[in-house]
């Protein structure tokens, strides 16, 4: 589903953010990406979902292959991906289920199809009695998996959650590392960036390493 | 709160500036379309006046008729002899100046003459050019036409027009910044909502169409506004016409601008305030925005 083949990305000064970065994974894996600040994690995540090319090297996500992609192309291919970032990006004048509804309004479903799919996605994050709430007045946790149920409804292959639980205390840290092992097991690739070391080692899952925008391990 | 009052109050600021803007523009207009109006107006009432020499006589009168009757230009004539030129001076003068009107060595100067009618308006380039043509005809003494004023109002004129193009021009640009200014705004303000659509696929037309709305509409109320109040204005200059200049005898004359005109002012400015939004928000979204557009 993702797969990274001698990738390099260097900004101007020259700063080099990635350095021949080989990577494979595969459908329905979940794999964390660890590494200390300024490593490389977020941007290789910005390549994943877009948001930069790479300098030179290869990448495809979900048989998309991200080189040869052409602007107009991006955002149908952003639809087949997820994203959740550290600081939940919700909107805050829309209520929950209107951001959870959003990818779906964006694809042009039916108001029908966006009620049902909604309604699905908040009882699968544990939240469908906030959905008249607007963000400001959930919890940490609440807001997180608002932004997941966002990301998620859709139905996308690829689910990239950048740092989701830097800024929740580890109880709720839990919670959401929970909820995101239970929609890769629904056959969703996940691939999860954090600097929580603990968190990995508890989790028993896949963890590759970058350090100064090189990968130094991949632990199964 | 706070924020959506200072958004309110940016946009009405910005409505304001623009329609002071638009109605500045086309105040300017309608005084020139006005202006010119006149213009053709007491032109057609020029008439045309050529003194014939003392010693033309008839044959070089029948001359003179036959070169007005074949000039297209000239819509009518009429001859005035000495005699009843003579007569008509007394008539007027006789009660400012008898003696005057009774100084037979005087009179005997008074010339005969031509008054002459144009065919059609009479703009100042088109009497001059025909003064000069009857100046060149044997007999004609001297050409009269009120040059003088004509010239000097012909030239008010062309520097009102000049003017109006400047400032038409300046305003125009200052309208684009102005809608540009308020469209920016809307765009950091909404920053997160923009990084947000992109983030789940919305494309670039998805992302922009708001802006270029919220343009168009800026520029549709802001030239609808400056539209109303001109006419506003239009309406109290046509008052003042009629009731305190009215022996200029032009309140029914001056116009405001025709249907078709507001539409195009109104459409125009819709079309500019979506023109102004578009050239700010190009760059939004082009599919690399985060990365600035490198490839």
């Amino acid at each position: 589903m993702i797969e990274f083949s001698h990738v390099y990305k260097t900004y101007p000064g020259p700063v080099h953010a990635l350095k021949n970065v080989d990577l494979s994974i595969g459908k329905g894996e979940f794999v964390f990406l660890t590494g200390p600040s300024g490593a490389g994690k977020s941007t290789l995540f910005r390549m994943i979902s877009a948001f930069d090319l790479v300098t030179s090297g290869h990448l495809l996500v979900s048989g998309y292959d991200l080189t040869r992609m052409s602007a107009s192309e991006i955002p149908y291919f952003r639809r087949r991906i997820g994203v959740v970032f550290q600081d939940f990006r919700l909107l805050k004048n829309l209520t929950v289920a209107e951001n959870v509804a959003l990818p779906l309004r964006v694809r042009g479903d039916t108001e029908s199809q966006i009620r049902r799919r909604v309604a699905e996605m908040l009882e699968q994050v544990g939240l469908p009695h906030k959905q008249d709430q607007f963000p400001e007045i959930l919890s940490g946790g609440e807001q997180q998996r608002t932004a997941i149920a966002r990301a998620l409804i859709h139905q996308p292959g690829v689910l990239i959650a950048d740092e989701p639980t830097g800024n929740l205390d580890p109880e709720l840290s839990e919670e959401i590392m929970d909820l995101l092992e239970r929609v890769c097991a629904q056959g969703t690739t996940v691939f999860v960036a954090t600097h929580d070391h603990e968190m990995v080692k508890r989790r028993n899952k896949r963890a590759v390493r970058i350090r100064a925008g090189i990968l130094e391990g991949d632990c199964r | 709160m706070r924020e959506l009052r200072h958004r309110l109050f940016l946009r009405l600021t910005t409505w304001l500036t623009l329609t002071a803007c638009f109605a500045v523009l086309s105040s300017a207009l309608l005084l020139a379309l006005n202006l010119s109006m006149v213009m053709t107006l007491w032109g057609d009432d020029i008439q045309v006046t050529a003194y014939l020499n003392q010693d033309a006589g008839p044959d070089r009168l029948r001359e003179i008729e036959g070169i007005l009757k074949r000039d297209a230009r000239i819509g009518r004539f009429e001859y005035t002899s000495r005699e009843k030129a003579l007569t008509d001076f007394r008539a007027q003068m006789a009660s400012y100046a008898p003696d005057l009107a009774a100084d037979d060595d005087l009179l005997s100067l008074i010339p005969s003459s031509f008054q002459i009618s144009l065919a059609g308006s009479a703009p100042a380039d088109r009497l001059e050019d025909l003064a000069h043509d009857l100046k060149n005809v044997a007999g004609v003494e001297e050409v009269r036409y009120g040059q003088e004023w004509l010239k000097k109002y012909s030239a008010v004129l062309s520097a009102l027009k000049g003017s109006v193009g400047l400032i038409g021009g300046v305003l125009l640009v200052a309208g684009l910044l102005v809608i540009g200014n308020a469209v920016r705004a809307s765009v950091e303000a909404r920053r997160n909502e923009v990084e947000v659509l992109e983030m789940i696929g919305a494309t670039s037309w998805m992302i922009r169409k708001p802006f270029l709305m919220e343009g168009a509409t800026l520029g549709f109320l802001s030239s609808l506004s400056a539209v109303i109040l001109t006419f506003g204005g239009f309406l109290a200059v046509q008052g003042v016409i009629r009731d305190e200049l009215n022996f200029l005898n032009l309140a029914q004359h001056v116009r405001y601008f025709p249907l078709w005109g507001v539409a195009f002012a109104v459409v125009g400015g819709t079309v500019l305030g979506a023109m102004a939004s578009y050239l700010c928000i190009r760059r939004l979204n082009d599919g690399w925005a985060a990365a600035g557009g490198r490839r």
